[in-house]
């Protein structure tokens, strides 16, 4: 027995013709594609506006009062923020698969895209917290000590909370998503590697 | 890239290589609903890849490359992608109009294939299309030593099973 029988029962295979349904297809992919854009695109959007607003604040009194103007330094700092997620948003975007490399190439460029995303989700948490906090001490120090209880019992707990339920949905995001991905991507580049 | 011209190639592609497609899906998925499943994921994969395809690239070496990094991403996300269809509203779309083949020494051949580590599985189908040691290696970014061992090593796997299922047979 050798191989080319198995060969000959391959090539016995009929002519593959019009066996897809092609218009399906397409519509399918079209509703895929805008459904993929608007999901991933809606996030950090949303997570840029909320920068934006945060700045906003904090540019309000300097700018607009002309006190304060220590506040404006958190304000740069979740202009910086905003920055940093919507470069992020781009540099995704250009991270699409080329195909261009072998499959070994592809799994090596996936797996150095999976190693970004990770550090920059786990870096987003203090680059989010950094200017709130900035921001919180500034205006703990600067308000007037009557209505420092304020920070006590709204403030302080609610960015505590905010930036828990954040880290908590990261990790959650890397515990389900990204981690199973990279041990997947290398073991599959261990096995190219092998003879 | 326009749009237009996007689809154009797609379907340019699905048309001349539609075979090609249907065999890794064949390969890395058993059920007919998987291998649906499967085939649009990898029209979809060849969708996003059209803007990077540089036409030093072979056509076929183009489309194995997407077919085998999706198929063989494929099984573990399966679950994901069973979820984001139900978002979409839309369940496996029954592409494939007939079963593509009813003989049953080609259906056992695809289930010894499927069979094989992903890797091997990929190798097992450059090799019977016909292509080089050389083409294989630059497909899969291996040595050519590296095909050759692992190509000996399937044959005669291959090779060993069929016997055992003529020797059944009779």
């Amino acid at each position: 027995m050798c191989f080319e029988e198995i060969q000959s029962i391959w090539n016995s295979q009929k002519p593959v013709e019009k066996a897809v349904d092609e218009t399906a297809l397409l519509n399918w992919i079209r509703s895929r594609d805008q459904a993929f854009a608007r999901v991933v695109g809606a996030t950090e959007i949303v997570m840029v506006l909320t920068l934006l607003f945060v700045a906003a604040m904090f540019f309000r009194d300097p700018l607009v009062e002309g006190h304060d103007r220590i506040l404006m330094v958190a304000g740069l700092m979740s202009l910086l923020a905003a920055a940093f997620v919507w470069s992020g948003r781009v540099a995704r975007r250009k991270r699409v698969v080329n195909y261009d490399d072998s499959l070994l190439g592809i799994v090596e460029k996936s797996l150095d895209a999976v190693n970004y995303q990770q550090r920059r989700m786990q870096s987003f948490v203090w680059w989010f917290a950094a200017p709130m906090s900035v921001g919180l001490l500034i205006a703990w120090w600067i308000v007037d000590p009557a209505k420092r209880y304020l920070f006590y019992t709204i403030f302080i707990p609610g960015f505590v909370l905010s930036m828990a339920l954040a880290y908590w949905q990261i990790g959650r995001e890397n515990r389900r998503n990204l981690a199973p991905e990279k041990a997947r991507l290398e073991g599959l580049r261990d096995r190219l590697r092998q003879g | 890239m326009q749009v237009d011209n996007r689809e154009r190639r797609l379907n340019d592609w699905l048309s001349r290589h539609q075979g090609l497609v249907i065999k890794v899906a064949r390969s890395f998925a058993r059920e007919t609903h998987d291998r649906d499943d499967l085939l649009q994921e990898i029209a979809f994969q060849l969708w996003q890849s059209i803007p990077g395809y540089r036409s030093q690239v072979a056509e076929t070496t183009w489309i194995y490359r997407v077919a085998f990094y999706t198929a063989i991403n494929w099984s573990r996300k399966e679950e994901h992608r069973k979820q984001r269809n139900c978002q979409l509203g839309e369940q496996a779309l029954g592409l494939l109009s007939k079963q593509v083949d009813e003989d049953p020494r080609v259906a056992w051949l695809y289930e010894r294939i499927a069979e094989l580590d992903p890797v091997d599985r990929s190798l097992t189908l450059l090799l019977l299309d016909g292509f080089s040691y050389r083409e294989m290696s630059e497909t899969l970014g291996i040595s050519e030593s590296s095909v050759g061992v692992r190509i000996h090593r399937i044959k005669k796997s291959l090779t060993n099973q069929l016997t055992r299922e003529n020797q059944h047979v009779l």
